[in-house]
């Protein structure tokens, strides 16, 4: 189960995060403008501080989680592609700074 | 605020109220701060960055938007939403 756990928009940089409910393992995305047809997208992995933990993760888990994130975001490439959105999709997303929760935030993309 | 007084009429008589407008109220109200995660106890174990011949609207709606999401992100075969809960469905390969 995966819950958004955080949101941030600005014009040029819009941050949101989800969580996974049971390891609290957080992905937080990043998306920054470079210019109006070109945007960089950062994605950070997190777990909670546990040493033992950690380790564990580098030695067994790293790799393949690493690896599939790169092919997410290569598989993404291709999706952006094909997605068009209605100019007002735009302005009702620049009109959504004030957003009060990561909720509303989801609520805003599913109209 | 400024409060004006009227009355009710109803069968068992007139029954005298007072009322004002909340407005002001409304527009004094500040914004909620956005809720920030707090990463202090957690670790950063990846990162990964790349570039994209997009707009940023539509990168959000590809990335945020979790209908999406079994389109693109390796192992995730569907997203069930729960209320605001979503049950992402994995499977162990993906072509």
């Amino acid at each position: 189960m995966i819950y958004a756990s955080s949101y941030s928009y600005h014009p040029d940089r819009i941050e949101f995060s989800e969580t996974e409910e049971k390891e609290k393992n957080t992905t937080n995305y990043i998306l920054e403008k470079i210019d109006d047809n070109k945007t960089n997208l950062t994605v950070d992995f997190y777990m909670q501080k546990n040493i033992a933990k950690q380790i564990i993760f580098n030695v067994a888990r790293k790799k393949k989680i690493e690896e599939n994130f790169r092919r997410s975001l290569q598989n993404l490439e291709g999706l952006v592609k094909e997605i068009k959105l209605p100019a007002a999709c735009h302005t009702q997303i620049y009109l959504a700074g004030a957003l009060k929760s990561s909720f509303e935030y989801m609520d805003l993309l599913n109209k | 605020m400024k409060w004006n007084s009227s009355a009710k009429q109803t069968e068992n008589g007139e029954i005298p109220f007072h009322y004002t407008q909340l407005s002001q109220l409304k527009s004094e109200i500040q914004p909620e701060p956005f809720p920030v995660l707090d990463f202090s106890k957690k670790v950063k174990m990846i990162s990964l960055s790349k570039d994209y011949e997009t707009d940023i609207i539509t990168l959000f709606h590809a990335t945020g938007d979790f209908n999406y999401r079994s389109r693109w992100q390796y192992g995730v075969k569907a997203v069930e939403e729960v209320n605001h809960f979503c049950h992402v469905v994995e499977c162990a390969a993906v072509v």
